[in-house]
């Protein structure tokens, strides 16, 4: 007496998609092979089948008479609430919509850069503002007192002169010419 | 996919499925089509839904929903594969969710029954205190046994029950359920393979000798 050819697990498996037509051919082959050759094996394979055909009974509730009219009265309803537009012009509101929402977020982006830009003091803006004198640093330093200055200033001794802080260079004795 | 492949693809359903002509036909604002449609599949789409809810009233009104989406989703409609494929996508995904939502939001027995499923009365809770019978083994009538089997198709879990409805009822092949259920082929493939395990061993003692298998 041949020994029975048990399934294994992973061909137990194997059983419900092989009765589904769900496995290849060679897999078919094998899994025929033993279940003509195991009991257990055609008896699993038997109640698979029987327990499949008993889902024929079970209960399967219609549609009530009035289904797909009640289906199609919610939809008109649903379709007339929602807009009065016609579905062409709504596409274009909402490309339309769209550009503006976009070109107001740009606007808006920018007049925000612009005051923090106004807002927020600029380092430099002293060291601009204060150029000029310092560009003359070291004559004013040179003046010392800002009095002194006031009253050449209001004494106008040097208005012929064009620049009164000009320095003069005073010729060497030796570039003198023989006179 | 490449794009030919895509075009044949479309092609094949456009010429093969009558359903797509009639979904084109939808997407064309032809209300005949769409009545056309419900009609065809009303059944289908409640007889899915109820045995994943439980319940014939909320089964017509998810269906309902279906067939809403159906009509909004007409202008985005692609003719890609089957209709049917298209059509219990939308079925899944609404189902699922009603279950979801359902389990946030528990429904109260105001009985305050506590050896209840969630679907009220076990059926074959109501069945045992029938007075039809002997206990074990009896002969069912055929509406008891549509019970013992509902009771046993309840057991599974969601996504089970999902696989074996299109797998039975639509005879779906496991690639079409695996892009109903965003799953791949072998998942599903374990799905159907746990279920009707399960199934089998729920109902082992009915197959044996017509007793009350214990659920």
């Amino acid at each position: 007496m041949g020994q029975e050819k048990r399934l294994t697990g992973e061909e137990r498996q194997l059983l419900v998609a092989y009765l589904d037509n769900e496995v290849p051919e060679e897999i078919a082959a094998m899994l025929e092979s033993k279940i003509a050759g195991s009991a257990s094996a055609r008896r699993e394979v038997e109640e698979l089948r029987r327990t499949w055909d008993l889902l024929d009974f079970l209960p399967m509730p219609e549609a009530s008479t009035d289904f797909s009219q009640r289906t199609i009265e919610v939809l008109t309803q649903k379709e007339k609430r929602p807009s009065p537009l016609p579905g062409a012009v709504k596409s274009w509101g909402i490309k339309v919509g769209s550009a503006a929402a976009v070109i107001a977020g740009l606007i808006a982006c920018f007049c925000l850069g612009w005051a923090s830009v106004a807002v927020v003091p600029d380092p430099n803006h002293e060291i601009v503002r204060d150029l000029p004198v310092l560009e003359r640093f070291d004559e004013y330093r040179a003046v010392q007192s800002l009095l002194f200055v006031r009253a050449l200033r209001d004494l106008k001794p040097l208005e012929d002169i064009e620049d009164p802080f000009r320095t003069v260079e005073v010729p060497q004795n030796d570039e003198q010419s023989p006179e | 996919m490449s794009v030919a492949a895509d075009n044949d693809t479309e092609l094949d359903s456009k010429t093969l499925d009558p359903d797509v002509q009639l979904m084109l036909r939808v997407k064309e604002d032809d209300a005949a089509a769409f009545e056309q449609l419900v009609e065809l599949y009303q059944n289908r789409v409640i007889g899915v839904i109820y045995h994943m809810v439980g319940n014939a009233e909320e089964a017509e009104d998810l269906a309902q929903e279906v067939f809403l989406r159906v009509y909004r989703s007409r202008n985005g409609y692609k003719p890609v594969g089957k209709f049917s494929t298209w059509l219990f996508t939308i079925t899944n995904n609404l189902a699922l969710n009603a279950i979801r939502d359902r389990k946030r939001r528990p429904l109260r027995d105001p009985s305050g029954g506590s050896d209840s499923g969630p679907l009220g009365p076990r059926p074959l809770e109501q069945l045992a205190s029938a007075p039809s019978g002997a206990m074990p083994s009896r002969i069912f009538a055929k509406g008891e046994m549509s019970e013992i089997i509902r009771a046993a198709v309840q057991q599974l879990s969601e996504e089970q029950r999902m696989a074996v409805m299109l797998n039975k009822f639509e005879d779906m092949s496991y690639r079409q359920i695996a892009e109903i259920m965003n799953k791949s082929e072998m998942a599903v493939k374990s799905l159907l393979s746990r279920a009707r395990s399960t199934l089998r061993e729920i109902l082992d003692p009915y197959l044996r000798d017509g007793s009350l298998p214990e659920i």
